[in-house]
């Protein structure tokens, strides 16, 4: 048994787009171009970072779920919130690829994104708001997840950090990164790849990159001597990784990398179909 | 062969400083106060001091847990943290990095894979089912799934909001904070290992309590509609919990103890009535509430340890954990105790 990425989208948000609208609205166009609907789909998966409010619980994905069934009781179905960071994209196929494989579930949605916060002082913390949505199912064909890697570097824990603190004014988004981040995840990324076994094919591998750090893709491409090809729309964060598939999925294999807070690398070969 | 993975160990913490529900509704505004403890059965909850935070409660859990293991810190595989609070160095709230590589670090860890999750209580019960499905696969052969819940940031502000016993955040006057941590390791055998572990959402009553952080003061607050929840909750698990033995190849006469999310006594009181009626049978239901109120996603395995310690289990017993949460999330973990008691030897 193999799982494969059967359909996925992206959706690019407005000022006043909520999270939970622009995860809804990147599934259900997921659905429509798989042919899958939502009484077959057994899990969901959300790994967005950034809400416009903060929630803590139940998990945002229980609400994705909700909307999908417009409010009404679904099947036998189960969500939950992973908060890894950019990398959850990567993590949440992780996860339905051994639920897949354990014969647990077939078929997955994972959702991702991020709309800015509105609560409190977010100073100059910005992010621009969407979202997309992969559909991931089981499959007998010679395609799918092949490796995943995951690599921490806790040693460089300190160097960027988001949270939030409350001061006399009020709640205050703090987001401090160090100048030495960026061209530190290019290195590390280099290093993991190289960790994890993967052999690089320039010629016949989609290279599909996180958007953040700024200009990682590039960095690493040049150090890595392949080609990405990158995305005309304003990059997102959370679903970094569903954006970049757009422009890096028509190639027989597929490599996802992505460089997150920690610092954490993940990695994930994949197969398409011949 | 493959098999489910076992409970190899379980650790729990408690901050040391505890407040009495008495003491908790002096503080309320209203003149007339709810009968909490004799609603509720809690008498008194842990609460962090100014040093303690989410992080410090998983650490604290997690050396408890590998106390009773077998497993020294650098050999865990991965580690899954499924706390709702993410609060570390005091109340600073934070989205990355995950707190499972905070964990992973603090603990000396050097090759675990690590990520977080979040499903309200269901938190923990959750990361057991993602970890017996990577261990079952053989993708990891042991993983520390882990909770550290510094909660009562809500009850204090609930207090600052509450203006009638009918107020929404009503209910975040029952919580207390704790740490659990558990580690799953590869069953050698069908009768060592986990039963089932299943979940499942019930996504029409997702909005029944939502919680949020604070614009003013710090943690969050929650908005619970209790009644409703609690009906629902007793209503659908019967059938769920059915299901999930049927699947099992179970029947609920099988079950020794019953453990239930940690809510309140009566709410406790009339799931079991409804459980006997429904299954004709029942187990000795334990709750953990009158001196640690409701713990969030750690209320399961804070339990467990407490009577691991007690001595109360024996070999062949099988427990049920029976979560409920905000989602709605209705789901068990069935397991037999087997040799884990004998790391609990009084």
């Amino acid at each position: 048994m193999n799982s494969k990425i059967e359909a996925y989208s992206i959706v690019n948000g407005e000022v006043n787009s909520t999270l939970i609208d622009l995860l809804a609205k990147a599934a259900k166009q997921c659905l429509i171009k798989s042919g899958i609907t939502i009484n077959d789909v057994d899990l969901i998966i959300n790994s967005s970072i950034y809400s416009e409010d903060y929630i803590s619980e139940p998990a945002v994905a229980s609400l994705v779920q909700n909307r999908l069934n417009n409010g009404t009781a679904a099947n036998k179905q189960f969500s939950f919130d992973l908060q890894s960071g950019g990398g959850g994209v990567i993590q949440a196929m992780q996860i339905a690829d051994t639920m897949i494989k354990n014969g647990n579930i077939a078929t997955a949605l994972l959702v991702a994104g991020d709309v800015q916060p509105k609560k409190g002082d977010t100073g100059e913390f910005k992010v621009n708001n969407g979202a997309g949505a992969i559909i991931i199912t089981a499959t007998e064909e010679d395609c799918g997840f092949i490796k995943f890697h995951f690599e921490t570097y806790e040693e460089f824990l300190e160097m960027d950090n988001r949270f939030l603190s409350w001061e006399k004014s009020g709640v205050v988004f703090n987001h401090q990164k160090s100048e030495e981040y960026s061209p530190l995840c290019s290195d590390l990324i280099i290093q993991s790849i190289a960790k994890s076994g993967i052999e690089i094919k320039a010629d016949s591998m989609g290279f599909v990159f996180s958007q953040f750090p700024e200009d990682i893709s590039i960095i690493a491409s040049n150090q890595l001597n392949i080609k990405v090809n990158t995305i005309n729309h304003a990059p997102l964060y959370s679903a970094g990784i569903i954006q970049s598939l757009l422009a890096n999925d028509n190639k027989k294999e597929i490599l996802f990398v992505n460089a997150g807070p920690g610092i954490s690398i993940s990695v994930a070969h994949y197969k398409n179909i011949s | 062969m493959t098999y489910n993975s076992k409970i190899e160990s379980i650790g729990a913490f408690y901050p040391e400083k505890s407040v009495s529900t008495d003491a908790l509704l002096s503080r309320l505004k209203i003149k007339r106060k709810p009968k909490l403890e004799l609603l509720t059965g809690i008498h008194s909850r842990h609460v962090c001091e100014e040093k303690e935070d989410s992080l410090s409660l998983a650490i604290k859990a997690a050396e408890s847990c590998l106390k009773h293991s077998k497993y020294e810190a650098k050999e865990i595989e991965m580690i899954i943290n499924c706390s709702i609070s993410r609060y570390v160095n005091g109340t600073k709230y934070y989205f990355e990095p995950s707190l499972s590589l905070m964990i992973k670090k603090t603990l000396g860890n050097k090759k675990a894979q690590v990520f977080d999750i979040s499903n309200a209580c269901a938190g923990m019960i959750t990361g057991a089912l993602l970890a017996n499905s990577f261990i079952r696969q053989g993708v990891v052969k042991n993983c520390l799934v882990i909770s550290g819940e510094n909660i009562t940031n809500i009850a204090d502000n609930a207090i600052r909001h509450i203006d009638s016993t009918s107020h929404p955040e009503m209910a975040s006057l029952t919580v207390g904070d704790a740490g659990a941590a558990v580690i799953f390791e590869q069953a050698k055998s069908k009768t060592e290992e986990i039963d089932i572990i299943s979940m499942q959402t019930l996504s029409e009553y997702s909005d029944l309590c939502m919680g949020y952080q604070c614009t003013d003061f710090p943690g969050a607050y929650m908005c619970t509609d209790m009644k409703t929840i609690h009906d629902v909750s007793l209503e659908r698990s019967p059938e769920i919990i059915k299901n999930n033995l049927k699947e099992a190849l179970l029947s609920y006469s099988d079950i020794d103890y019953l453990i239930p999310h940690q809510t309140a006594k009566r709410s406790i009181q009339s799931g079991e009535k409804i459980f006997q009626e429904f299954f004709g049978a029942s187990p000795k239901v334990i709750d953990n509430l009158y001196d640690n109120g409701n713990t969030a996603s750690t209320t399961h395995f804070t339990t467990l340890y407490k009577y691991l310690n007690k001595g109360l289990f024996k070999t062949n017993d099988r427990v049920m954990l029976l979560s409920y949460a905000s989602g709605l999330v209705i789901g068990a973990l069935i397991f037999t105790i087997n040799d884990l008691n004998k790391r609990y030897e009084l």
